[in-house]
């Protein structure tokens, strides 16, 4: 189980997360979203023991995250970048694993490569950026973790690596219990994937919940008005688009007040309409700006 | 042993095989010139046995040029991208910090031991019986070594304050000593001394280093001293790596403060370096010798920026 309590981290005078509080139990997988420059890796590499909090504290089953190599040796962390030593060849890299992680499972590796088909004695800087990706997570599934944090884990993926991906994550949280932290800006994706999201805005948590419970909090309603009207007076409308007399508007605040205050300024007819993770994530970030 | 202090030691080893070339190319074509100038007479040999000493400096210089790559790699290993990957490793940072710090201090031993061999193999061919050059060539090397080792430790302290302290301290020097090759050792000089001046200049250069450590003679500058002055800097710098969690990882200066003080002091160094350019060429007008000192204070300047532009 992953605790991150009351983070906050400053860069300088910059606070680049402040005060996120995220719970992710055994064997579910949380997904962070958020614009750019919100905090996400900043998240992220508290978690992974990199970056040590200002405030609050990052907790791996209990137990303190920050140069605790007991801990550490049970997460893999896969970048959004690579971060290997360019030089190396992959079979180095493996060799690399198992001599920092006891758990290394070498068969496990050489399982998924039947997948992934890795060239093994090619050098980390003349694999491709798809291809690092793929050796990232190979190399951090193989040492068996217990949590699994993953910064950006489908970018430079072809569809198929990432179907591929997709189903070794859930197949790890199946067989394993495996506890995944993901960080994606393929929201369709993590729609999918995730049980759980956290939507961060200005290092700050805009909305946490499944991801049912935020489609359920953010609501997007068609309304028809037979003449212009101002809906500006009305609390919880984040966004208004309007095409003639059809207004759609975006709501985390539906209420019954609400429908009344609509149907009181002149709606004709009022409906709600499903919205994507996508979209919601989209309107959020448009009413900040 | 875990896999990243192999790492580390892998790298050494690397430097270590690059410096041994290098320093065998060096004698091989040393030793292949003065056999071509001067032919069987065994008078002639005198002198170049005079100049035998000049190796110590020969090991000087090649010992700092490889210092500074290993601080280069060990740097590159904690504050960029690759950082971040070794910061996620399960390993204690201050084991981390220790094994790099023992690992560096015992590869400056065994790259100057190894310096040392190789100078001794192709060198005891022309020494006259009965002479002690093995003793001397041993008093430089301890001196060499305690010299490096504490540069070393002002780098290491330097290396947690500002990100990459030593490229861009050093950054004056890497184009003085491009200057002295190219304008100096290869075109104002004659030919028999061409190749051991840069190596003369080098040594000046590190003498004028030796007398400011030592502030100016005031202080006996006994090699053990240097050691012990090394004790408190490695204390500080394993302090300091406790401190700072590396949030600003990627970034060329930790702190702000730091980007100004290279500017000055890399600044400042440079200007004072070219003075041995102009000594060089025996400008004895003071208008000319301030004119030449400003000049290169704008040029150490936009040296400086250059890296700083390239790493930050």
């Amino acid at each position: 189980m992953i605790e991150i309590k009351n983070l906050t981290k400053c860069y300088g005078s910059f606070k680049a997360v402040d005060n996120v509080s995220i719970t992710v139990p055994k064997g579910t997988i949380h997904g962070i979203i958020g614009e750019n420059g919100v905090g996400k890796t900043t998240i992220i590499h508290c978690v992974t023991g990199v970056y040590k909090p200002n405030e609050g504290v990052v907790l791996i089953d209990g137990e303190n995250v920050y140069d605790n190599p007991n801990v550490k040796a049970r997460i893999g962390y896969v970048a959004d970048s690579n971060s290997y030593f360019p030089t190396y060849r992959v079979k180095d890299m493996v060799n690399f694993y198992k001599g920092i992680y006891q758990g290394f499972d070498e068969d496990c590796f050489n399982e998924l490569n039947t997948v992934f088909a890795l060239p093994v004695d090619r050098r980390i800087n003349q694999l491709s950026k798809g291809m690092q990706m793929r050796l990232a997570l190979m190399l951090n599934i193989a040492i068996r973790p217990d949590v699994l944090v993953l910064d950006e884990p489908t970018s430079g993926l072809d569809a198929i690596a990432k179907k591929q991906v997709t189903d070794l994550l859930i197949k790890e949280v199946d067989e394993r219990e495996c506890t995944i932290l993901i960080s994606s800006h393929h929201l369709s994706e993590l729609e999918k994937l995730c049980d759980d999201i956290t939507m961060l805005q200005n290092g700050k948590v805009k909305y946490q919940s499944s991801v049912e419970g935020i489609k359920s909090k953010v609501k997007k309603l068609q309304a028809v008005f037979s003449s212009p009207v101002d809906l500006s007076d009305i609390e919880g409308i984040l966004n208004v688009e309007q095409i003639g007399s059809i207004y759609h508007i975006i709501t985390d605040n539906y209420t019954q007040a609400m429908e009344r205050q609509l149907y009181s300024k002149g709606a004709d007819i009022l409906e709600e309409i499903g919205m994507s993770l996508e979209e919601i994530f989209i309107y959020s970030s448009k009413e900040q700006r | 042993m875990n896999s990243l202090y192999k790492n580390y030691i892998r790298n050494s080893l690397i430097l270590l095989g690059g410096a041994s070339l290098f320093s065998i190319f060096l004698n091989v074509m040393d030793i292949m010139s003065e056999r071509t100038s001067f032919a069987q007479e065994q008078e002639a040999w005198n002198p170049y046995l005079s100049e035998w000493s000049q190796w110590a400096g020969t090991v000087f210089v090649i010992i700092f040029v490889v210092m500074g790559l290993n601080t280069f790699l060990h740097y590159k290993n904690v504050n960029k991208k690759t950082g971040v990957f070794i910061k996620q490793l399960p390993v204690k940072y201050s084991n981390d910090f220790l094994f790099r710090t023992v690992s560096s201090i015992i590869f400056i031993g065994v790259t100057l031991t190894v310096l040392c061999i190789i100078g001794w193999v192709m060198y005891s061919p022309y020494f006259a019986e009965g002479e002690n050059y093995f003793k001397q060539m041993w008093d430089t090397a301890y001196m060499t070594f305690a010299v490096m080792v504490l540069f070393y430790s002002i780098g290491l302290v330097s290396q947690q304050i500002i990100g990459i302290p030593l490229l861009a301290i050093c950054a004056p020097f890497a184009a003085f000593f491009g200057m002295l090759g190219s304008f100096i050792g290869y075109a104002a000089m004659p030919y028999a001394i061409r190749e051991l001046a840069i190596f003369k200049i080098a040594l000046n250069i590190m003498d004028k280093f030796f007398e400011f450590i030592c502030f100016y003679g005031k202080i006996n500058p006994e090699e053990t001293l240097l050691i012990i002055w090394s004790i408190p800097l490695f204390i500080l710098a394993a302090i300091l790596n406790s401190k700072i969690d590396y949030s600003n990882m990627g970034k060329l200066f930790l702190f702000r403060w730091c980007r100004p003080v290279v500017y000055v002091i890399g600044s400042l160094t440079f200007a004072f370096s070219m003075q041995f350019v102009v000594n060089c060429f025996e400008v004895r007008s003071i208008a000319a010798v301030i004119v030449t000192f400003i000049l290169s204070l704008f040029a150490g300047f936009k040296i400086i920026q250059y890296f700083v532009r390239r790493f930050d």
